[in-house]
C-alpha cells in the first residue's frame, strides 16, 4: 500500500507574499536581536513555525540545497518543501545553503559550511525553531545593525551552541547566519554580530 | 514541482517589478548575505535589464528585489528627482509595480540614488539603494579581480594607504574628491559608489539600511544600520569634506552640497543645492538665497 | 532670478518621438517589413541572434527594425527580452556531425570525404559594387544548393591517427555553467569561456583573433573545418524516456587546428580552437576559435604573454551590451562628482598660489 501525502499549503500569492516575507527577513537581518513579525499568511506543515515556513518559501529553490535537521526530516516536511520550492534536500549538513533545525536538537555549528575567506557568502544560513524569543537576558549582542548593544535571552538554545557561535567571530568573514523563529516572529543573528554570554 | 505562479502582473506580460521570481530569490539571498557581511561584495547573477548597463541596472535589480506594493519610492540622480535618468527609472518602476512615488525624502520608504546621499537625515525603516558603476575600491590600483579578491580575503589594503600617502606627498592633499575609500565595520574596504566626499560621513552609523548594486560588475554589498564607516585618512591629514565660498543662491543653505551653475560666458555663476527636495523644503519654510524669488509651489511636471 | 531646468519627462517623451520619426525616415519611401529584414538582411539578423543569445530570426529582424539597423542596440533589445523568458527545458548538445551542410571547407586538405562545398559565400566574389542591385530586380535564383547529410568532420579524420587532441566531456560530468544565471568568476572553465565568446562582440573578437596571428600569442592556426547548415535541436523528455526533435537551427561551426609542441607527458599533436555562431556567421566563428585557442594557454602550459591569452582581460570586456552601456553612461550627468573635483582643484591651486606668493615676498624682502 502506498500512502499519498498531500503537501501542506504554501503562499496563495507567491509574488506579493514572498516580497512581504523577504522584507521581514531583511529587516531582521539588518537589525540583529530585534524581534520581527512576518505578517503575511502562509500555509506550513504541522510543527513548523509560520515565520520559518515563510523564510523557506521566500528563499529556497532549485539552486539551494536544504538540510532538514533532526525533528524536521519527515515525509510531510520533505514533500512540502519539494512541492513548493523544488529545493534539493542536502544529504549532509555541510552541503546546505539553508538548514532547518530545532533548538532542542542542534548539531554542532561546525557541521555547516562557513564559506571561505574569498567567498564568505557561501556560509550557511540556519533556520532554528525555538520555543520562545523572550526570557531572562543572558547574552549581550553587539555589531552592525545594533545601536550600542542589545541584551538577549538564550531562546531555548543550549548554552554550548551559543558558546560555539561566540567563538566563531574570530573566523569572520567566514561564518554562519542564523534566524531564530517562533510562531510568526523571528530574530536574526548575522555573523557580523559579536555575542558575549553572561557568566561564560 | 509547482512553478511559481506569477499572479501579480502590472504591465501586461511582465511580472511585478519586471524580474521573474527565481531571479528575485537569487537577488534576495545575495542581499541578505551582503547585510550579514557588511562591505563585502557578494557576486550575483546579474540580469540584462531593459536599461543599459552603467545606467543603474544594479540599483534597479536591488530595488526590484526589495520593492513591494506598499512602498513609497523616490529616485534621484545627482541629488535631483527631475534629472532625466531618475525620471526614466522612476517611470519604469511605476509601470512595473504601480507603487506610489514621492520627491520628499521623509516620505519615501525606498530611495534609489545615483551619486548622492540626500541631505535630509534618513530614519530607521528607510532603505537607500545606490547605483554602483565599479564596486571594487582597489580596481584602479589592481585591475585583476582574482587579485583584489585575495586582497579583500587577507585585508591587504596597504596599497590604498600608499596611494593616499603618495597623493599627500605629491599634492599636499589626498586627490580623491569622490568615491572616497572607506573601511566598513573595521574589516572591508568599500567603495561608496561615486558620491562626493561631502556625503561620505553620512554613511557612518546611519539609521537606514544602505544597499549597493552593481549590475554590469555583478556585485551587491551593504551597510546595515548603525554601522561604522570610516574614511581612510592619516593623523596629520584627517579626512575633510569640501566647502563652498557661497551659500545656496535659492535657499541660503550653507550645509548642503552645491552644484555650480554657469550663468554666462563672463565667469558669472551661482551655487544651488544639488538636493532639489532639500532646497524646496527650505524655501517652503521661508529660507531665501541671494537670487531667489519669493517661494511659490512649482507646477508639477 | 534663476529657474532650475524641469520637465525631464516631457523632454524624454519628445526625444522618443523624434527617434520614432527618424527611424521611419522619409514617409514617402515604403516602410520595411520584418519579413524583408529577415530575408534580405540575414547577415545582420544572424549577428543579432548570435550576440543576443536567442535563435529567433523574426524577433531579431524586429529588433533591427526598432533599432533602425543599429546592431548593438538590436542585440541589447533581444537580450533584455530574453531575460524575461521562462526556461522550459535544456536542450541536448547539438550534433554538428549530423548537420545538413550547405557549406563546408577545410584548408588542411586538398580534398576529403564529402568534398569541399563552397555554398553561399562572399569568398571569391570581387568586391565591386553591383549597380544592378539598385534596380530592385530579383536576381535569378538557381534554387537552393544541395544539402549534404552526415559529412564526416575533418578533425575526426585526424583523430584516427591520434594526431589531434580528443575533446571529451569532463570526467566529473559537472553541469555546464551558465553566464546568464551566474556571474563570471575565475578561473573560468572552457564551458564558461566559450559561452562568453559566443555572446561576445564580433568586432572585438575579430581584433583579438587577428592579434594572435601577428605574434601576440603563439598561434599557428589552420582551418580544420568550417561548416554551415542546419542541425536539429532535441530535448529530453523524462516522461517519454527519449529525446524529441523540436526544430532545426542554422549554425556555423569552426574547428581551428593549432600545432602544439607536446610536453613531457604528451607527444606532439594538434590542438583545437572552437567557434560556433547562429546563422551564417563565419567571421565570428573563426575569430572565436582563434581566441578560444589563445585562452587555452594556461591549460596547455604555454606562456601567457599576449592580451588574447589573458582570460580576465578578454572575458570581462567581450560583451557589447555591457561595454556599450558603460561607455555611454558617461553621457549621464556627472556634475556632482565634477563639482567635487572642481572644488578640490581650486583649493589645491589656491594653496600653491599662496605658497608661491610667500616665496616671492620672502625673496623681495632679502
Amino acid at each position: 500500500m502506498t500512502i499519498q501525502i498531500t503537501p501542506a499549503a504554501g503562499f496563495d500569492d507567491p509574488v506579493q507574499q514572498s516580497q512581504q516575507a523577504f522584507r521581514a527577513l531583511l529587516d531582521a537581518m539588518a537589525r540583529p536581536g530585534r524581534v520581527t513579525t512576518v505578517e503575511t499568511e502562509t500555509g506550513h506543515p504541522d510543527g513548523l513555525a509560520p515565520a520559518l515556513a515563510a523564510a523557506l518559501l521566500t528563499l529556497a529553490d532549485l539552486d539551494t540545497p536544504v538540510w532538514l535537521g533532526p525533528g524536521f526530516d519527515t515525509d510531510a516536511m520533505r514533500s512540502w518543501l519539494r512541492f513548493h520550492s523544488g529545493a534539493p534536500l542536502a544529504v549532509r549538513p555541510d552541503q546546505a545553503v539553508f538548514a532547518l533545525l530545532d533548538a532542542a536538537q542542534m548539531p554542532a555549528l561546525e557541521t555547516f559550511s562557513y564559506g571561505t575567506d574569498e567567498a564568505p557568502e557561501r556560509g550557511a544560513t540556519l533556520l532554528i525553531q525555538v520555543p520562545g524569543l523572550t526570557g531572562v537576558d543572558a547574552m549581550t549582542w553587539k555589531g552592525p545593525g545594533i545601536k550600542d548593544s542589545i541584551s538577549m535571552p538564550l531562546c531555548g538554545v543550549d548554552q554550548s551552541i551559543w558558546r560555539q557561535r561566540a567563538a566563531l567571530s574570530i573566523e569572520f568573514p567566514r561564518g554562519i547566519d542564523l534566524y531564530l523563529g517562533c510562531g510568526r516572529d523571528l530574530v536574526a543573528l548575522p555573523r557580523s554580530t559579536a555575542i558575549s554570554i553572561e557568566g561564560a | 514541482m509547482k512553478q511559481a505562479y506569477e499572479t501579480s502582473a502590472t504591465l501586461a506580460g511582465y511580472n511585478f517589478a519586471f524580474l521573474d521570481e527565481q531571479t528575485k530569490r537569487m537577488l534576495r539571498r545575495a542581499i541578505l548575505k551582503a547585510v550579514a557581511i557588511p562591505g563585502y561584495q557578494v557576486p550575483f547573477g546579474s540580469r540584462e535589464m531593459p536599461l543599459p548597463y552603467g545606467w543603474g541596472t544594479g540599483g534597479m535589480q536591488v530595488t526590484a528585489a526589495v520593492i513591494g506594493a506598499k512602498d513609497v519610492l523616490k529616485v534621484i540622480d545627482q541629488g535631483a528627482d527631475d534629472t532625466t535618468n531618475a525620471v526614466s527609472i522612476r517611470r519604469f518602476f511605476v509601470r512595473m509595480t504601480n507603487v506610489a512615488t514621492t520627491e520628499k525624502t521623509r516620505e519615501a520608504t525606498l530611495i534609489q540614488t545615483r551619486h548622492r546621499v540626500p541631505e535630509t537625515p534618513l530614519s530607521e525603516g528607510q532603505i537607500l539603494v545606490y547605483q554602483v558603476p565599479i564596486p571594487e575600491p582597489l580596481r584602479w590600483l589592481e585591475p585583476r579581480e582574482t587579485e583584489t579578491r585575495k586582497m579583500h580575503a587577507l585585508s591587504e589594503y596597504g596599497v590604498m594607504h600608499v596611494k593616499l600617502y603618495e597623493d599627500i606627498a605629491q599634492h599636499g592633499h589626498i586627490s580623491t574628491a569622490y568615491d572616497y575609500p572607506v573601511l566598513v565595520n573595521g574589516r572591508y574596504l568599500m567603495r561608496c559608489s561615486p558620491i562626493p566626499k561631502f556625503d561620505t560621513p553620512k554613511l557612518h552609523m546611519n539609521p537606514a539600511l544602505q544597499l549597493f548594486g552593481a549590475g554590469r560588475e555583478k556585485r551587491i554589498y551593504a551597510v546595515p544600520p548603525y554601522t561604522e564607516v570610516k574614511p581612510l585618512d592619516f593623523e596629520d591629514h584627517p579626512f575633510e569634506i569640501e566647502r563652498w565660498p557661497e551659500d545656496c543662491a535659492l535657499c541660503g543653505a550653507h550645509d548642503s552640497f552645491l552644484d555650480e551653475v554657469i550663468l554666462d560666458d563672463k565667469g558669472g555663476r551661482m551655487f544651488v543645492c544639488s538636493d532639489t527636495d532639500y532646497c524646496g523644503e527650505r524655501r517652503e519654510a521661508g529660507h531665501t538665497g541671494r537670487m531667489s524669488a519669493p517661494y511659490k509651489a512649482e507646477a508639477a511636471e | 532670478m534663476y529657474v532650475a531646468v524641469k520637465g525631464g519627462e516631457t523632454a524624454i517623451g519628445n526625444a522618443h518621438q523624434l527617434l520614432a520619426e527618424d527611424r521611419r525616415g522619409d514617409p514617402s519611401v515604403p516602410e520595411l517589413s520584418v519579413a524583408q529584414i529577415r530575408e534580405q538582411l540575414s547577415g545582420s539578423v544572424d549577428r543579432v541572434m548570435t550576440e543576443g543569445s536567442v535563435y529567433d530570426p523574426d524577433l531579431a529582424a524586429l529588433a533591427l527594425k526598432q533599432s533602425r539597423g543599429d546592431q548593438v542596440e538590436a542585440i541589447f533589445l533581444l537580450r533584455a527580452y530574453r531575460t524575461t523568458l521562462p526556461r522550459l527545458a535544456v536542450s541536448l548538445p547539438i550534433e554538428t556531425g549530423s548537420m545538413k551542410v550547405s557549406r563546408r571547407i577545410s584548408s588542411c586538405f586538398k580534398d576529403m570525404p564529402g568534398g569541399q562545398l563552397l555554398g553561399p559565400t562572399f569568398d571569391y566574389t570581387h568586391r565591386l559594387i553591383d549597380f544592378a542591385l539598385e534596380a530592385e530586380s530579383t536576381p535569378q535564383a538557381e534554387g537552393k544548393g544541395q544539402l549534404a547529410d552526415h559529412l564526416p568532420q575533418v578533425v575526426d579524420l585526424l583523430n584516427a591517427e591520434g594526431l589531434i587532441e580528443r575533446e571529451l566531456p569532463d570526467a566529473d560530468d559537472a553541469a555546464v555553467g551558465d553566464l546568464t544565471r551566474e556571474p563570471l568568476m575565475f578561473p573560468a572553465g572552457r564551458d564558461i569561456r566559450l559561452q562568453n565568446l559566443a555572446r561576445a562582440d564580433e568586432g572585438y573578437l575579430l581584433a583579438l583573433g587577428y592579434s594572435t596571428q601577428r605574434g601576440y600569442a603563439k598561434s599557428h592556426p589552420f582551418v580544420g573545418e568550417i561548416r554551415s547548415g542546419e542541425v536539429a535541436v532535441e530535448i529530453d523528455i523524462p516522461e517519454l524516456g527519449f529525446a524529441v526533435d523540436i526544430g532545426d537551427i542554422t549554425v556555423t561551426e569552426c574547428q581551428m587546428v593549432n600545432q602544439f609542441m607536446g610536453s613531457k607527458s604528451e607527444p606532439p599533436k594538434f590542438t583545437r580552437g572552437y567557434g560556433l555562431a547562429f546563422g551564417y556567421a563565419e567571421r565570428k566563428a573563426m575569430a572565436m576559435s582563434l581566441v578560444d585557442r589563445a585562452l587555452r594557454a594556461e591549460e596547455l602550459g604555454e606562456d601567457i604573454t599576449a592580451p588574447a591569452q589573458d582570460a580576465e582581460f578578454v572575458l570581462y570586456h567581450a560583451d557589447n551590451v555591457e561595454a556599450s552601456g558603460f561607455v555611454q553612461h558617461l553621457k549621464l550627468p556627472h556634475h556632482v562628482d565634477f563639482q567635487a573635483e572642481l572644488t578640490l582643484v581650486r583649493t589645491m591651486r589656491a594653496e600653491i598660489a599662496a605658497a608661491n606668493a610667500d616665496v616671492e615676498l620672502a625673496e623681495a624682502a632679502q
